[in-house]
C-alpha cells in the first residue's frame, strides 16, 4: 500500500489515499451522528423506564416507612436514587429513612450532596436542620433553619411554618430570647387568620412573653368574640402578666374550662381582698383586712383535724384581729403591711399542713407576692 | 507546477490531520458503543429479573443465559470470553492491532447476556474490547497502514473506558499504562482526543451525574495515614488472594475436556444462581452497593460477607468462561475491604479517624492497584470520581503498598497471567515460561 516507485506516482497515490480517507471519514461521521441520535433515543426510553422503577421503589420505601421499617425503607429509597439520580424527593426520603434508622451521618452526607447542588433549597435545608436537631447540634440546626426560612423560593406560609418549627426547637433547647425574636419577626407578616394568630399566641406564651400572647389573643377576640380558645388564652395570659382587673372583667360562657373559671375567680378575689391596693379608703382597707382574717380563721378551724394544727388560734392572728377591730390598722400602711405579712405566714403554714387551698388562698398569696410581703 | 516534495509533505500533513479527526470519530463511536452496552445490560436485567425477582428466577436466569452464551462463545465468537482486556493487549502487542469485526459484535451480545443475566462481572472490560475492536475494524476498513491500525486499538479502548466510567483522564492513563504498557507513548494526544470526545457523547446522553455519589472526605489526623497504609497492606493481600484463587480455579477449569467448554458457562451460571438465591447483592456490577459503602451505610459484617461472596461469585463467573470483566468486581471488593478496615480503624484507632466511606473509597483504589496493577489509573480514577484532592495522599499510600505487596507475592499481573494460561506470551520472558514444560 505504501510502497511507491517514482515521486509523481507517490504523490498520486498519496492524494488518492487522502481523498479516500476523507470520503470514508465523512461516511463514518454520518454513521456516528445517526448512531448518536439512535442511542440518545434508546437512552431516553431507558431513562423513562428507570424513572418509573424509581417511583415504584419510592412508593415501596414509603410503605416500609409507614410500617416503621426504616432499614428496608432506606434500601428502597437508595434504589430509587440510583434509578433516578438527582431527584430531590428521593434523596430527602432516603435521608429521612437513614435518620430514622440511626444512620444520621450517612443521612447528612446524602443531604449535603443535594445541598451542594442547590444550597438555597428550603426542603434540603429544613431536612438538614431536622437532622442536626435530632443530633442535638443546636447551632447547626438554627443555621439550617435560617437558610430554609430565607430561601428565595419560600412562600409566606411555608416561611411562617418553618419559623414556628424553629421556635419550637428554640423553646426545647431553652433559647427563649431567640424564640421571642423569631416570633416577633413572624408577627410582622401574619395573615388575619385566627388559627395562625392562636398558634403565634401559644408560642409567645410558651416563650414567656405573656403580654405579647395576650395581645394576639385579644386580636382574635376582636375578630370573633366567641372564640373559646382565644378567650381562655387571653384569661391565662392576662393572669400570667398580673392584670387581674382584665381577668376579672372577662365574661365567661358555660363551656369554658374549670381552670379558666378558677383564674377568673382568683383574680376577682385578688381585687376584692387586697387591702394595700391603690385609691382605697381606710375603712375599706380595714374591711378587707378583717375579711382576710376571717378567712384564715375559717381555714384554721377547718384545719384543726390536721396533727400539726393546735385547737386555739395562734396569738399573732388574735393580735391582728384585735388591732383591726380597734381600727388601729387601716390608715397606717406600715401596720397594714405588717398585719398582712403575719397573715401570709399563717396562710403558708396552713397550706403546708392542710394541703391544697381554695381560690381565696391563692388570691392572698398573689397579694403578698405583689406587695413583696411574707416571711423573709 | 508546485514542488513535488512540498506537495508530498502537505499531503502527509493532511493525512495526519485526517487521522486526528478519525480518532475523534472513533472516540465518539467507542463512547456510543459503551453507552449502548450499558443500556443493553440494564434493559436485559430489567427484562430478565423484573422489579423484584423471585428466588426461582434468581436461580435459573444466570444458567439459562449462560447456556445461550456458551453456545455463542464456542461456536460463533471464540475470542470474546472473559474480560476482553487481555485479548485487547494481545491484539495490540502480538497481532498488529488487528481485531476481527466479529469481536466487538460478539462481545456486545455475550457480554449483555452474561452481565445482564446476573453474573458477577463488570461492563468496563468488555467495553474496552468492544471499543478497541471497533477502532481496529474501522482502521482496517479505511485501509490504514498497519501501524495506524495498531495505534487505533488503545485509542478505541480509551474512548470506551472514558464513557463507561465517566473518567476521561483515567481512561487515557489506562490505555497507556495497561494496553500499551508505556507512559511515554506518542499516542497520548490521540487517546486524549478520543477520550474527551467519548465522555462528551456519554455525558450528553446519560447526563453528567457521577457514577457514585461520593461525599467529601478529609484526613482527620496525620496518624491516619498509618491506617491507610494498613489498608494498603490488607488490599494487597486480598488482591493476591483474588488473583491466585482465580488463576488456580481457571487452571482447573481449563483442564476439563474441550467438549465441555460449551456447557462450562452454564455450569458457572448454576453456581451463580445458587449464590444469588442466598445473596442477590453479588449480581451484576453491583455499583448500588458500592455507593452504599462509600456513603458509610453498611455494617462491618455486611461488608465482610459481601466482599467474600463477591470474590467467590466473580471468580466463578470468570473461570467458567462467561463474558464479562473484573474491573467492576475489583472496585466492589475494594470498597467492601476498605469499608471493613475503616470500621475496625474507627473502633480501635487511638486517634480521630475519617468516615468509613473514605476507607471504602481508598480500598477501591488499593484493590485496583493490587489486582489490575495500574496505579496511576487507579489514583486518577478515584480522583475523577470524587473531585476531591484531599483523598490523593491516602490513596497514593494505600495504592503503592497494595501494588508493592501484590507484585512481590504475585509477580505476573492478572491480565498477563490469564494470557499465559491461554498459551500467549507478551514478552520474551513470558514466552519462555509458556513454552517451558
Amino acid at each position: 500500500m505504501w510502497e511507491f516507485t517514482t515521486g509523481a506516482e507517490r504523490i498520486l497515490q498519496l492524494r488518492h489515499v487522502v481523498r479516500r480517507e476523507a470520503v470514508r471519514l465523512v461516511v463514518l461521521s454520518t454513521i456516528a451522528a445517526a448512531a448518536f441520535l439512535g442511542t440518545r433515543a434508546l437512552a431516553a426510553r431507558a431513562e423513562h423506564l428507570a424513572v418509573e422503577d424509581a417511583a415504584r421503589w419510592y412508593e415501596r420505601g414509603r410503605e416500609h416507612l409507614a410500617k416503621s421499617n426504616a432499614d428496608a425503607a432506606a434500601v428502597a429509597f437508595r434504589r430509587a436514587t440510583m434509578k433516578h439520580r438527582g431527584e430531590k424527593r428521593y434523596v430527602l426520603a432516603l435521608a429521612e429513612a437513614l435518620g430514622r434508622s440511626g444512620n444520621r451521618d450517612p443521612a447528612a452526607r446524602a443531604l449535603l450532596g443535594l445541598r451542594e447542588r442547590s444550597p438555597e433549597d428550603a426542603d434540603v435545608n429544613l431536612a438538614l436542620a431536622r437532622l442536626a436537631r435530632a443530633r442535638g447540634d443546636s447551632p447547626e440546626a438554627v443555621r439550617y433553619y435560617q437558610h430554609a426560612i430565607y430561601a428565595p423560593a419560600a412562600t409566606a406560609s411555608s416561611t411562617r411554618d418553618l419559623r414556628f418549627e424553629l421556635v419550637e426547637f428554640l423553646l426545647e433547647s431553652d433559647q427563649r430570647e431567640r424564640a421571642i425574636s423569631e416570633l416577633i419577626a413572624a408577627s410582622l407578616d401574619l395573615p388575619d387568620d385566627p388559627a395562625v394568630r392562636m398558634q403565634l399566641a401559644e408560642l409567645f406564651f410558651r416563650a414567656g412573653s405573656a403580654s405579647r400572647a395576650a395581645e394576639q389573643y385579644q386580636r382574635v377576640l376582636q375578630r370573633d368574640g366567641t372564640h373559646l380558645g382565644a378567650l381562655e388564652g387571653a384569661v391565662r395570659a392576662a393572669y400570667e402578666v398580673g392584670d387581674y382587673r382584665a381577668v376579672a372583667a372577662f365574661r365567661l360562657p358555660d363551656a369554658v374550662s374549670g381552670e379558666t373559671a378558677d383564674r377568673v375567680s382568683v383574680a376577682r378575689d385578688v381585687l376584692a381582698r387586697d387591702p394595700l391596693a391603690a385609691r382605697l379608703t381606710a375603712v375599706e382597707r380595714r374591711r378587707r383586712l378583717l375579711l382576710n382574717i376571717s378567712y384564715l380563721e375559717e381555714r384554721w378551724t377547718a384545719c384543726r383535724v390536721a396533727p400539726d394544727v393546735p385547737a386555739a388560734y395562734p396569738q399573732p392572728l388574735i393580735d391582728v384581729r384585735a388591732a383591726a377591730r380597734r381600727a388601729a390598722i387601716g390608715p397606717d400602711t406600715e401596720a397594714l403591711e405588717s398585719a398582712m405579712t403575719i397573715l401570709e405566714r399563717l396562710r403558708q403554714e396552713l397550706a403546708q399542713a392542710c394541703g391544697p387551698a381554695p381560690h381565696a388562698d391563692r388570691a392572698l398569696a398573689i397579694i403578698a407576692r405583689t406587695h413583696g410581703l411574707g416571711p423573709a | 507546477m508546485s514542488d513535488p516534495v512540498r506537495t508530498q509533505e502537505r499531503l502527509w500533513l493532511r493525512e495526519n490531520q485526517l487521522f486526528v479527526l478519525l480518532t475523534i470519530v472513533i472516540g465518539v463511536l467507542a463512547g456510543l458503543s459503551a453507552v449502548l452496552f450499558h443500556l443493553a445490560i440494564e434493559a436485559t436485567t430489567r427484562l430478565l429479573f423484573g422489579f423484584e425477582p423471585s428466588e426461582g428466577r434468581r436461580f435459573i436466569v444466570p444458567a439459562v443465559m449462560s447456556l445461550g452464551a456458551g453456545v455463542l462463545l464456542v461456536k460463533v465468537f471464540p475470542d470474546v470470553r472473559g474480560s476482553g482486556i487481555p485479548q485487547t493487549k494481545q491484539a495490540y502487542h502480538l497481532s498488529g492491532g488487528v481485531i476481527s469485526w466479529r469481536v466487538p459484535i460478539g462481545k456486545f451480545i455475550t457480554g449483555v447476556m452474561c452481565v445482564g443475566g446476573g453474573h458477577s462481572m463488570g461492563r468496563e472490560g468488555p467495553s474496552v474490547q468492544i471499543g478497541a475492536g471497533l477502532a481496529s475494524a474501522i482502521g482496517q476498513w479505511l485501509k490504514l497502514s498497519p501501524a495506524r491500525v495498531r495505534d487505533l486499538v488503545p485509542v478505541g479502548a480509551a474512548g470506551a473506558l472514558s464513557a463507561a466510567f465517566n473518567t476521561p483522564v483515567a481512561a487515557v492513563l489506562f490505555a497507556l499504562e495497561e494496553i500499551i504498557g508505556d507512559m511515554n507513548a506518542r499516542l497520548l494526544g490521540s487517546a486524549v482526543a478520543a477520550s474527551v470526545a467519548s465522555v462528551i457523547v456519554a455525558r450528553s446522553i446519560l447526563g453528567n451525574e457521577p457514577l457514585f455519589h461520593v461525599p467529601p472526605y478529609e484526613l482527620a489526623h496525620p496518624a491516619e495515614l498509618g491506617a491507610y497504609a494498613l489498608l494498603g497492606v490488607v488490599g494487597g493481600l486480598v488482591s493476591v488472594a483474588f488473583c491466585r484463587i482465580l488463576l488456580r480455579w481457571r487452571k482447573a477449569w481449563l483442564r476439563l475436556p474441550a467438549r465441555s467448554r460449551i456447557l462450562q458457562p452454564a455450569l458457572g451460571g448454576l453456581l451463580i444462581g445458587a449464590l444469588l438465591v442466598y445473596e442477590p447483592a453479588v449480581a451484576g456490577v453491583g455499583y448500588e452497593y458500592v455507593d452504599q459503602a462509600l456513603n458509610g451505610e453498611m455494617l462491618l459484617t455486611s461488608m465482610v460477607l459481601l466482599g467474600a461472596l463477591k470474590i467467590l461469585a466473580t471468580i466463578t463467573s470468570y473461570v467458567s468462561g462467561n463474558a464479562g470483566g473484573i474491573f467492576a468486581p475489583t472496585l466492589f471488593i475494594g470498597a467492601m475491604t476498605g469499608g471493613a478496615v475503616g470500621h475496625l480503624v474507627n473502633l480501635y484507632a487511638p486517634f480521630p479517624t475519617g468516615d468509613v466511606g473514605a476507607y471504602a473509597l481508598v480500598g477501591m483504589g488499593a484493590l485496583f492497584a493490587g489486582i489490575i496493577r495500574a496505579p496511576l489509573t487507579s489514583v486518577f480514577m478515584i480522583f475523577e470520581l470524587t473531585q476531591d484532592h484531599q483523598i490523593l495522599v491516602p490513596l497514593m499510600v494505600a495504592n503503592m503498598l497494595s501494588m508493592m505487596l501484590s507484585r512481590r507475592l504475585q509477580p505476573l499481573p492478572i491480565y498477563e497471567a490469564l494470557l499465559q494460561q491461554d498459551g500467549v506470551a507478551l514478552t520474551a520472558e513470558q514466552a519462555r515460561e509458556v513454552t517451558s514444560p
